[in-house]
């Protein structure tokens, strides 16, 4: 190896902490917080639109799909690329608009997706039922988590995720 | 004793319009007077040369410069004023593999959503309270990676917060009895 191929050494710096300066010790006014989360929880922004937007996204590409699963040139990977995004979006922001079943839900998607290697029938198929069951909550406008009710069928969704991961032998 | 946000300032930079108004308002409440805002990385970073700001709040999906894009330009584009900032990173991400890439580019820490106000002040106060230490190495310019990662979203934690309970609501009830019912065919 040549000096020029020696890898660089790292430097380690320490800046100057010029926030805590301006900002000075301390914590935050609790009753600021609840200020805070009530305004979360409060919020009057219509998520339903926003909501069906991605929804419309992931059943273009399902649409797209159904015709292609079975050809030589399917790429099961981009696939689950393209999916990802709009299933993100809906985790992220469910929760910050009153929707946290449409969260819950959009994370165990999210959670499949990101543990798969390949996209095929039965894939499509947990998709397919994880977006119905989205597209009903916010065309219902089922905000909030569902109490008991939302949680059995979060509960379902992870069944069938794991039915999955089971038959295809996926570690997670 | 309070922390006094009146003399720092904040970029917000976040593509969907009601998200960057409602992290907005909850900076506004606790107490950020100097809060400037863009919709995506591009103009954040436009923005980040202009007002130099304390500390970056951004998304990770945006078109045509990305979060992630956004941090490693912060780190390491020439015009960067200060390449130290404390960069947040608000995702619906929560995968190893998605951290690890986002620490990789640059990432001081890491807000998962949907977040509660708490969660944003503690990621908040992590930054005053913890700085990281920098590293120049040959192939990365950012905070330390090795201190342990965030703690992924845990959903039914989010249930304490619930407004709406489905049972109370025969109709609502119904609905997610039906899509349970459907799910289990599956």
């Amino acid at each position: 190896m040549t000096e020029s191929e020696t890898p660089k050494k790292a430097r380690f710096i320490t800046p100057p902490n010029k926030l805590k300066k301006k900002v000075g010790t301390g914590n935050i006014d609790p009753a600021l917080l609840d200020k805070a989360q009530a305004f979360i929880r409060d919020n009057p922004v219509a998520f339903e639109p926003y909501a069906m937007e991605e929804i419309k996204k992931i059943e273009t590409i399902l649409k797209e799909i159904k015709t292609t699963i079975k050809t030589e040139t399917f790429d099961g990977k981009k696939v689950i690329e393209r999916i990802t995004s709009p299933v993100m979006i809906l985790k992220a922001n469910g929760g910050m608009f009153r929707y946290m079943m449409v969260s819950e839900i959009a994370n165990i998607l999210l959670q499949f997706l990101e543990n798969l290697n390949d996209f095929n029938d039965d894939t499509f198929k947990i998709v397919d039922a994880n977006t119905k069951t989205l597209k009903a909550l916010i065309l219902n406008k089922i905000s909030g988590s569902g109490g008991q009710e939302g949680y059995e069928l979060s509960k379902e969704l992870y069944g069938v995720c794991e039915r999955y991961y089971n038959k295809y032998n996926i570690e997670v | 004793m309070t922390y006094d946000f009146s003399k720092a300032s904040i970029l917000i930079v976040e593509d969907m319009n009601p998200m960057l108004t409602l992290t907005r308002s909850l900076l506004g409440i606790f107490g950020f007077k100097n809060i400037y805002t863009a919709q995506n990385g591009e103009r954040g970073f436009d923005l980040f040369i202009e007002k130099k700001p304390d500390i970056v709040l951004t998304d990770w999906l945006m078109e045509p410069v990305n979060g992630v894009e956004l941090v490693h330009k912060i780190r390491n584009d020439k015009r960067s004023p200060d390449p130290y900032v404390p960069v947040i990173l608000m995702t619906g991400y929560s995968h190893k593999l998605r951290v690890e890439e986002a620490r990789d580019n640059g990432i001081t820490e890491f807000l998962v959503k949907p977040f509660t106000a708490k969660d944003l002040f503690t990621r908040i106060s992590q930054v005053i309270e913890k700085p990281r230490q920098f590293v120049e190495a040959q192939n990365f310019f950012g905070p330390d990676r090795r201190r342990k990662r965030a703690k992924d979203y845990q959903g039914p934690e989010k249930r304490e917060e619930d407004t709406v309970d489905a049972h109370r609501d025969e109709r609502k009830f119904e609905i997610l009895q039906k899509l349970r019912e459907s799910v289990k065919k599956t």
